[in-house]
């Protein structure tokens, strides 16, 4: 199994090892720049649970964009609850300031039948726009997402994908 | 070079492409809008009476305002819609002076799902393995609830003295006596794949422009004062002292 390996010369081993470091840079270097595109530290998010159906359900994909300042009530946000590190993909339903005030939002999630004071911290009453919110949902791609959910919700499957694919590439013969 | 599992992957690669392309199509295509929209959304909406009371923050009362709403919002169902979400807000400026911006409350919204296709899972299902064993009032209500999706064609909003789910307040505690109060209505289509569109953006009015004099917008009102609070009432009862954080006043309209 390992005489593929032995028989590369160290320039060829080290000209893989490149490939696969340029690969890897690629994509973070995509992945940044479509932060900075969408001015959004999350431009690209799964959605978790299913307080927003029938509009999203969990596992569909959603492509934020930061850049519009002057959210508009029935807009769906994704927000940081304040402390704590937990994304949550709401609808806006309320919203005051705006002009020379700071933009206030409350939010809502469309199956949920109260809004999310009470998901909100400790005397908090409403997001701060330029704040807590990660970016404004503007496109969906559903079911994409599940992958995501179903590698953080069942470890070994992580495990088990990285061991699967370590086989296939020192098995193969190339 | 050609077993099977280099097979499979080019198969689900290829799949994985085709996919890709297709989702991209659909969701190009609802944006141009093609093929184009027969008609445009149109919607008018009427306030009737507006009531301010004092309550708790989150103070559910009984009473409640009413407004009327009429909408036709039957063009935006496409073939790419798998929601239409509809909701009316309450606008009022958010200081006596205009200086702070417009304040806007979402008093009532609701959402209207697209027609399931007869090739849906569930109806293909219901097809050919319909189940025998409902009883017989579930298969009543079944029966009903289908008729009321293929019959009537989704879009349509016939609204009157609608109570609205949602009693608002305003941060500064004070919504009574506000002036250049409006209702507005406006949706938001939620697409099978691709971008969402709301009435308010450049999106919207590609895809569903208001007709020209029915924008959704009600006549300008005002919040009344504060129910209870004319000054002739001189007598008092046993002094009360308000409960701490139970003085803000909700608009219970």
């Amino acid at each position: 199994m390992f005489s593929s390996l032995a028989s590369l010369q160290p320039r060829q081993l080290a000209a893989q090892v490149l490939n696969f470091a340029l690969v890897l840079s690629t994509a973070f270097m995509l992945w940044k720049g479509l932060s900075v595109f969408t001015n959004s530290s999350s431009p690209i998010v799964v959605v978790l649970s299913g307080s927003m159906e029938p509009a999203f359900e969990r596992g569909d994909l959603l492509f934020l964009w930061n850049r519009g300042m002057d959210t508009q009530v029935g807009e769906i946000v994704v927000y940081n609850v304040r402390g704590k590190d937990i994304p949550i993909v709401h609808r806006v339903v309320r919203r005051f300031g705006g002009g020379s005030a700071p933009l206030q939002l409350l939010t809502k999630g469309d199956n949920n039948a109260a809004d999310d004071t009470e998901l909100y911290a400790r005397g908090q009453d409403y997001l701060e726009r330029s704040k807590d919110v990660v970016g404004s949902v503007v496109g969906y791609v559903p079911f994409v997402g599940y992958v995501t959910i179903l590698l953080s919700e069942y470890p070994w499957l992580k495990t088990a994908m990285l061991g699967f694919m370590a086989l296939t590439v020192v098995l193969q013969r190339e | 070079m050609h077993n099977a599992l280099n097979r499979l992957q080019t198969t689900f690669g290829f799949f994985t492409t085709c996919a890709f392309t297709l989702a991209s199509i659909i969701a190009l295509l609802s944006i141009v809008p093609l093929p184009a929209p027969v008609g445009s959304p149109s919607a008018s909406v009427s306030v009737r009476n507006v009531q301010v009371v004092k309550g708790r923050p989150h103070y559910y009362a009984t009473k409640r305002e009413e407004f009327d709403l009429e909408a036709d919002l039957s063009s935006l169902f496409t073939w790419n819609t798998k929601q239409l979400f509809v909701y009316v807000t309450a606008n009022y400026p958010t200081s006596k002076d205009g200086q702070g911006g417009i304040s806007e409350a979402v008093i009532w919204d609701t959402i209207i799902p697209a027609t399931s296709t007869p090739y849906s899972w569930q109806n293909l299902k219901q097809k050919y393995f319909p189940d025998k064993k409902k009883s017989k009032s579930k298969s009543r209500r079944e029966s009903l609830s289908k008729k009321s999706t293929d019959l009537v064609k989704p879009g349509f909003i016939a609204l009157k003295n609608q109570k609205p789910k949602y009693q608002i307040t305003d941060p500064t505690g004070i919504i009574s006596e506000r002036a250049n109060a409006t209702l507005h209505v406006s949706w938001n289509v939620q697409p099978w794949v691709g971008a969402l569109i709301w009435d308010k953006g450049y999106l919207g009015s590609r895809v569903g422009q208001w007709d020209a004099g029915k924008v959704g917008k009600s006549e300008t009102f005002s919040f009344p004062p504060l129910k209870g609070s004319k000054p002739e009432v001189v007598k008092e009862k046993a002094p009360q002292t308000p409960k701490v954080g139970s003085a803000s006043p909700v608009v219970e309209i």
